[in-house]
């Protein structure tokens, strides 16, 4: 190892650590500020922002809202997801290329190309301005990242197995519970608590399909940001990235890439 | 047999998207022609498309947008490049290291945009803390980066989402399949630049544009971040969609609609390209071996 390599290596780690971190920083001071007034470096402290959010109803309720509204896309997009998952992860098939295209469309196509005809649809079948409407409408653009998280699952599973157990005299639904989801139990966990996230975090799709009639945290937050209270806003933003927090936590041990032989964490 | 099971399997979620995503897209484009007028004071047709193309709004928040989706994309793929070739080696603290880089894929857009107005705007941290130096002496001699014309607050919160996005991909690449080729070309006497240059960079070329096809769509459609860290004019083209589809005048639905066919074929067609660019290379690597 040169020096020059060690120094160049302790720029970029540098630049890393700042980039990521240093922008937590004011959100964190924020969320515990009274007052923050310029140029001061620090604010006044207090509890009031987090008193007012865990004390008021309207973002207690709104988280609520949230992580059902998120639990059940997820659901949905797992029991709806997961054969096709299955399919692309361990079969060969002629236009297997054009259906994961197609499958990534929602992931690729920006929200607001489809959500304004989506709108217009569901009004016409009373599904705007409903739980319902929310719910379908952030289930196609969740399903492509449970799809592809599952099937990259599936790659290294072998459904030999299945016809094993099959052979042995277990029925589907036994197969499916005693061989098939612990096998790729970790790809499923992590691939679910992705598509959480990723209905966790819309925002424009919720406000046009769901109009006033379904209020999710991202949609206070927004407004909080309008009203210009950086320090309720603040709080609220650290409860929006606990989820994120918990995903990061258990796909850590998935994501680093992994010497296949030994498990541990490549390192070269 | 076989294959009919095959695409029972799939069918499910083709039915979904093909009902829930493409039957959207379709009705839009009926409705950006003015199939079901309100008003019925307008006609079927394209006059939609003309009336935006003779605004110079559009023209601007065309430019706009195209300009901060590939500036971001561009600023992310180099930053990840050298990112990952440094995460690569064996160091201590490489396992935080690696925990710290991916923490930005699963964070909100929102999220990172109120950060960045926080840390850039002119009463932000950033500027309190040059203040505290004595750099600046009020917030309006602070260089304005949110809320700027150019983007700037738009582009920086893109990046910190999207680097890490390109470069986690890149990492892995490097640690598993292309150690194996450097040393190979190290031990043919090739320098660290050409190791780069010829083995490294052309092997991750087709997973930096297989992730910077998502990135650049993104950034290009996104209505979030612009909304938060954008000046008033010009507006993201998605800004604009919008302010027409909420305008009290129902008579400009068919321009919002318009505006929005005209973001998917641009995402479209830059997928399209990319793709075609990632089979011609495929091609060509096939040719070479």
């Amino acid at each position: 190892m040169t020096d020059g390599s060690r120094i160049s290596r302790r720029f970029v780690l540098t630049f890393l650590y700042l980039v990521v971190l240093v922008p937590l920083i004011p959100i964190i001071l924020w969320s515990f500020s009274f007052r923050w007034t310029y140029p001061n470096l620090l604010p006044v402290w207090s509890t009031r922002a987090w008193d007012y959010v865990l004390g008021q109803h309207t973002i207690v309720d709104a988280t609520v809202t949230s992580l059902v509204l998120s639990g059940v896309v997820t659901l949905l997009a797992l029991v709806i997801g997961f054969s096709a998952a299955k399919a692309l992860g361990t079969r060969e098939f002629r236009g297997k290329t054009i259906v994961e295209m197609f499958i990534l469309l929602p992931a690729l196509i920006p929200v607001i190309s489809a959500v304004m005809g989506m709108q217009g649809i569901f009004t016409r079948l009373y599904l705007s301005d409903t739980f319902l409407g929310v719910v379908l409408a952030q289930l196609v653009f969740a399903l492509p990242y449970m799809i592809m998280g599952l099937s990259a699952a599936f790659r290294n599973y072998n459904p030999e197995y299945e016809q094993q157990a099959y052979t042995l005299g277990a029925d589907r639904w036994k197969v499916l519970y005693h061989v098939t989801l612990p096998a790729i139990l970790p790809g499923l966990v992590v691939s679910c608590l992705f598509t959480f996230v990723v209905s966790w975090s819309q925002y424009l799709l919720t406000v046009i399909v769901g109009g006033s009639a379904v209020r999710t945290l991202p949609m206070v937050l927004f407004a909080l940001m309008g009203s210009g209270d950086y320090a309720i806003a603040s709080a609220v933003s650290i409860i929006f990235i606990l989820p994120v927090l918990i995903l990061l936590a258990v796909s850590s041990k998935f994501l680093i890439p992994t010497d296949p032989t030994t498990g541990k964490a490549a390192n070269r | 047999m076989k294959e009919t099971k095959t695409w029972m399997m799939l069918l499910p979620a083709i039915a979904v998207i093909a009902l829930l995503f493409v039957g959207p897209l379709l009705y839009s484009v009926l409705l950006s022609l003015n199939f079901f007028s309100i008003t019925s004071n307008q006609m079927i047709g394209v006059q939609a498309y003309a009336d935006i193309l003779s605004d110079h709004r559009f023209y601007d928040s065309l430019v706009f947008s195209m300009q901060i989706a590939a500036v971001s994309t561009l600023v992310s793929i180099v930053i990840a490049i050298a990112v990952s070739m440094t995460l690569r080696r064996t160091f201590v603290g490489k396992k935080i290291a690696t925990f710290v880089y991916q923490f930005n894929i699963p964070v909100p857009h929102l999220v990172v945009a109120i950060s960045v107005l926080l840390l850039f705007s002119q009463t932000g941290l950033v500027s309190r803390a040059l203040y505290t130096l004595g750099l600046v002496t009020n917030p309006s001699s602070f260089p304005l980066i949110v809320f700027d014309q150019n983007g700037t607050g738009i582009i920086i919160a893109f990046v910190l989402k999207f680097f890490p996005f390109i470069g986690i991909s890149v990492l892995s690449l490097l640690l598993t399949t292309l150690n194996d080729y450097e040393d190979q070309a190290a031990t043919l006497g090739a320098n660290a630049f050409r190791r780069f240059r010829y083995v490294l960079l052309p092997m991750m070329t087709p997973s930096i544009l297989f992730s910077s096809i998502f990135v650049f769509a993104y950034a290009f459609g996104s209505y979030e971040v612009p909304f938060l860290l954008g000046s008033s004019s010009p507006k993201a083209l998605s800004l604009l969609a919008y302010q027409d589809f909420t305008n009290v005048d129902l008579n400009l639905r068919p321009a919002a609609m318009a505006i929005a066919n005209i973001i998917t074929l641009v995402v479209v067609g830059f997928v399209i390209l990319a793709y075609l660019q990632l089979n011609a290379m495929n091609r060509r690597a096939v040719r070479e071996q």
